[in-house]
């Protein structure tokens, strides 16, 4: 999966297992890019902001995994981490990030455990964005 | 009562108050004054024989103290009879002053008087004990628990030495003081028997020096743990602290110390609880192996900037070391990064909470990070600029330069210790059945319909990979650093102090002659002290050999083998002191085999059985490997011979089986009993691994040991096979047990054992390396699993 499909998938989710699955694929995503990013990463500050991003979204992804309603995993294609200048790919995933602490934050979940794993994610998401987020974003 | 003029520059969180603080108060008062003793007295001998029973006393608790720390072979370490003589002569005095003497209330002393000076000696000493007392507490039964890293540094034998030396000295240079106190000649009949039993109080006291420096003699308590003594502080740490925006370079480097502190205690304490701390979650570990590859990346920067300032001031000299320490902090870095890579696919069974150490280890990032650049509010997070401290800035003097080296020093020790301990939890946390895996992340051939599963073997093998190459690359960068802190004069250096004297604490067994003279020598370097005690070893089995003795030969435990091996012993002296032709083939193939790291491989190999008793797909393959490589040994390969037969990974790999009834049980030796971990000149770090379980049931112990380094060494204890087993301690009466035992990184021997209750069966499982009662050294046993094989006391 691309940025261009995870950020698609998130934004056309419907319902909380939608979301949930979703939300657990752009954690992934966010995991996979930030490292990739943070083994070249040119500047230190990067590094650290993108080593510790990788560390809240891998959180992220088990707050959502521990959700009750996530669906069992569907097959779906490889992750295909963001790639270009460690600025943009801050910047990439500093946004989808942001939506994605968005969507956790306003989602209708039900149960409890619901609630607690989009609690959970958004809280990293948000960590996840104050991260990255350059001037401006 | 304290002498904060004496005490050596430090950054301000080491203000705390320290046993030197009191100690070097009373060593001073203990001394003779400018001012001549006037004529005692029927007043001022009662002064004195009340001031001088309280400090005989407190010397006395002093004394005892010692006695209980160092235990019966530790008394003997500190010198034959040193303790007995010195606590029979303290009693003495005391029995000489009479129990008029402590009679009344305290007097009125005159300021300045001989009285006076004792009395506050006396006074300084049980403050000065108070704070070693702040290390220990009273265990349930009775005895002393360890409550900081210091505990066992208080009780190491040098430290106890170097006390019991300092003790001595003050009470030889009171007892002069008594000597030469004059009589007034008009004093009565009742002044002049005082005045007598003083002196004979101070004749005692003489003779409590006398034993311990014929001990001292022998073993002189060096300096640098007179020091370390001086430099142990009370434990109590301040509350946790962030830095603010007006902080000074002197400042950040005194939070920095404190924080190092407070997170390494905070993380050696949750290890202790890793088996059901709830806040021990995978959140946690990420947090804090994330936040220590933030860390190291400061240090590397902070250690860039000295060498640079050190070319700027003209110390030259300096820069290698500076650069050393910045290279290793790189190789610490990537590392830590791998330790954090690993957390991303492992899970434990709580999760969402944030521990104490985490949270430290995210400030000691900032601490560090503030250090390095010049940003008042700088945090790890992406910034437009990260503008690099000017070296002018950062150490404008040498004081400062020293500082930002000590508070560097303790940084490095604490992730250090993060990666000594984190290696500890997650063995823990694994033998506790902890560490889970989403789903999600396993490859496809597995089949597991729940949302997590047990982490696969390979998951934590590499988890434990990991963290040993972080503990390893820590510990590199730990020692590069103290090198530099003993070239500037760090205070930090008592960081290397503490660890040679634990080093010391874990030897507490009589030293051969070799060890000794090293240590008399002046020798501190425990690699080289490890190889005197090897040779000692050897000359021992020599001596046995000669006398004919063959009761008293011994044959060396297979972590002895390899702490020769790794400290630079010849094969030919491996075998030397393998001894017997028979087992010291398959020992040496073993050892030969083992030596190049291959712990991933090895232990992937390994089984790893479910809760619910059902092997995993990849157990089964294991097993069968297993029995093919058991057959082969059988068929009098050797282990090279089998390893090449089956592949490489079942080259340490050994299972024996135990034909017991009712009951039949496997003892699975995976990965060898030990393999060094660390890349070649590294340092020591071994592992070993088994499983013990039942066949008919679900009733097994599993777990693992691995020590890298010294201060990892572990017990884990798990007793099985009859259902009134509760542990080693009743061996005897157990169906079996399984012992994993500590210590290849110190004198404790490795050993794994397997014990089967005599005449349950026809057979026994047997494995051990290493002075494991009734075990087997590996060679004998790699030989020799067939039925009825018993050590001695089975």
């Amino acid at each position: 999966m691309t940025d261009d499909a995870v950020t698609g998938r998130l934004e056309r989710a419907e319902g909380i297992p939608d979301l949930l699955e979703a939300a657990y694929g752009a954690f992934e995503y966010i995991l996979e890019t930030a490292r990739l990013a943070g083994s070249h990463a040119g500047g230190a500050a990067l590094l650290s902001a993108f080593t510790l991003a990788a560390a809240a979204a891998a959180s992220g992804r088990d707050a959502i995994a521990a959700a009750q309603s996530l669906p069992p995993p569907t097959e779906l294609p490889p992750l295909e981490p963001a790639e270009g200048p460690d600025g943009d790919v801050a910047d990439h995933l500093a946004a989808l990030a942001r939506m994605l602490r968005d969507r956790l934050t306003t989602a209708p979940a039900a149960t409890a455990s619901d609630r607690a794993g989009c609690a959970d994610g958004a809280t990293q998401a948000g960590r996840i964005h104050e991260l990255l987020a350059g001037p401006g974003l | 009562v304290t002498d904060d003029h004496s005490r050596e520059q430090e950054p301000r969180s080491a203000t705390r108050a320290v046993f030197g603080d009191f100690w070097r108060r009373a060593t001073q008062l203990a001394l003779p004054s400018a001012q001549p003793e006037r004529a005692a007295g029927v007043q001022q001998i009662r002064h004195i024989s009340f001031a001088l029973d309280r400090a005989i006393t407190v010397m006395r608790r002093y004394v005892t103290d010692l006695e209980a720390n160092a235990g019966g072979v530790g008394r003997s370490a500190l010198g034959a009879g040193a303790i007995e003589g010195c606590l029979t002569s303290l009693e003495r005095a005391a029995d000489a002053l009479g129990p008029e003497a402590s009679s009344g209330d305290p007097p009125p002393f005159h300021r300045g008087a001989l009285a006076e000076r004792i009395d506050s000696y006396a006074t300084a000493m049980i403050y000065g004990r108070d704070l070693l007392h702040t290390h220990f507490a009273t265990a349930p039964d009775g005895g002393r628990e360890a409550r900081s890293d210091w505990a066992p540094v208080i009780a190491s034998v040098p430290v106890s030495r170097a006390l019991l030396a300092g003790l001595a000295d003050q009470a030889r240079a009171i007892a002069v003081q008594i000597a030469a106190l004059p009589l007034d000649p008009t004093a009565t009949v009742d002044a002049a028997a005082g005045w007598r039993r003083l002196r004979a109080a101070g004749h005692h006291l003489r003779a409590a020096d006398g034993a311990v420096q014929a001990a001292q003699w022998q073993a002189p308590a060096g300096d640098e743990y007179r020091r370390l003594l001086d430099a142990i502080p009370i434990n109590a740490l301040p509350p946790p602290q962030l830095p603010s925006a007006t902080e000074t370079i002197s400042s950040l480097c005194a939070g920095m110390i404190s924080t190092a502190q407070r997170a390494g205690r905070a993380q050696q304490d949750l290890a202790a609880r890793a088996t059901w701390a709830p806040e021990l979650t995978a959140d946690s570990m990420r947090h804090i192996a994330a936040h220590c590859v933030v860390t190291s990346l400061n240090a590397e920067i902070v250690f860039h900037v000295l060498a640079e300032r050190a070319r700027q001031i003209g110390s030259h000299a300096l820069i290698p070391d500076l650069l050393a320490v910045a290279d290793r902090a790189v190789e610490g870095r990537h590392a830590w990064l791998a330790v954090a890579r690993n957390w991303d696919q492992m899970v434990t069974d709580t999760r969402g909470y944030l521990s104490r150490p985490s949270l430290e280890a995210a400030a000691l990032a900032q601490w560090t990070g503030r250090l390095a650049y010049v940003g008042q509010d700088w945090t790890p997070a992406r910034r437009p600029s990260a503008d690099v401290r000017d070296p002018a800035a950062l150490a404008a003097d040498p004081a400062a330069f020293t500082g930002v080296i000590t508070a560097m020093h303790y940084a490095l020790a604490t992730l250090s210790r993060f990666a000594t301990t984190g290696l500890d939890t997650v063995l823990a946390a694994t033998t506790a059945g902890r560490l889970y895996v989403t789903t999600r992340s396993l490859p496809d051939k597995y089949d597991v319909p729940r949302r997590f599963a047990d982490a696969p073997h390979d998951r934590v093998t590499r988890a434990i990979w990991v963290y040993s190459r972080a503990a390893a690359a820590c510990r590199d960068t730990l020692q590069s650093a103290g090198r530099v802190a003993d070239a500037v004069g760090a205070p930090s250096r008592v960081l290397t102090a503490v660890e040679q004297a634990l080093a010391h604490a874990e030897g507490l067994v009589p030293r051969g002659r070799v060890e000794q003279s090293l240590l008399d020598l002046g020798v501190t370097d425990t690699r080289m002290l490890r190889r005197g005690a090897a040779l000692d070893g050897i000359a021992q089995r020599l001596l046995a050999d000669a006398r004919g003795d063959r009761a008293a030969e011994r044959q060396p435990g297979l972590g002895e083998l390899i702490s020769m091996l790794s400290t630079g012993s010849s094969p030919a002296a491996l075998l030397a002191a393998t001894g017997d032709t028979e087992a010291r083939g398959p020992v040496y193939d073993t050892l030969a085999g083992q030596y190049v790291p291959r712990l991933a491989d090895d232990l992937a190999a390994g089984p790893a059985p479910d809760e619910d008793g059902s092997p995993a797909r990849h157990q089964t393959r294991h097993e069968a490997r297993l029995e093919d490589f058991a057959e082969l040994r059988g068929w009098g390969l050797t282990v090279d011979q089998a390893a090449t037969r089956l592949g490489v990974e079942e080259r340490s790999a050994w299972r024996y089986q135990a034909e017991v009834e009712p009951l039949s049980w496997e003892l699975v030796l995976f990965g060898g009993l030990s393999e060094r971990l660390a890349e070649p000149g590294g340092g020591p770090g071994y592992r070993a691994g088994c499983c013990l379980r039942g066949r008919g049931g679900a009733r097994r112990a599993r777990g693992s040991y691995l020590s890298a380094g010294a201060r990892s060494s572990r017990v884990v204890r798990r007793s099985c096979g009859d259902p009134g087993a509760r542990g080693v301690g009743e061996g005897r009466r157990s169906g079996l047990w399984c012992r994993f035992s500590p210590g290849l990184g110190g004198r404790r021997r490795p050993g794994l054992a397997a014990r089967c209750r005599p005449g349950l069966g026809p057979g026994v499982a047997l494995a051990g390396s290493g002075p494991v009662a009734g075990g087997l050294p590996l060679g004998q046993l790699a030989t020799r699993s067939a039925p009825g094989l018993a050590g001695p006391g089975m």
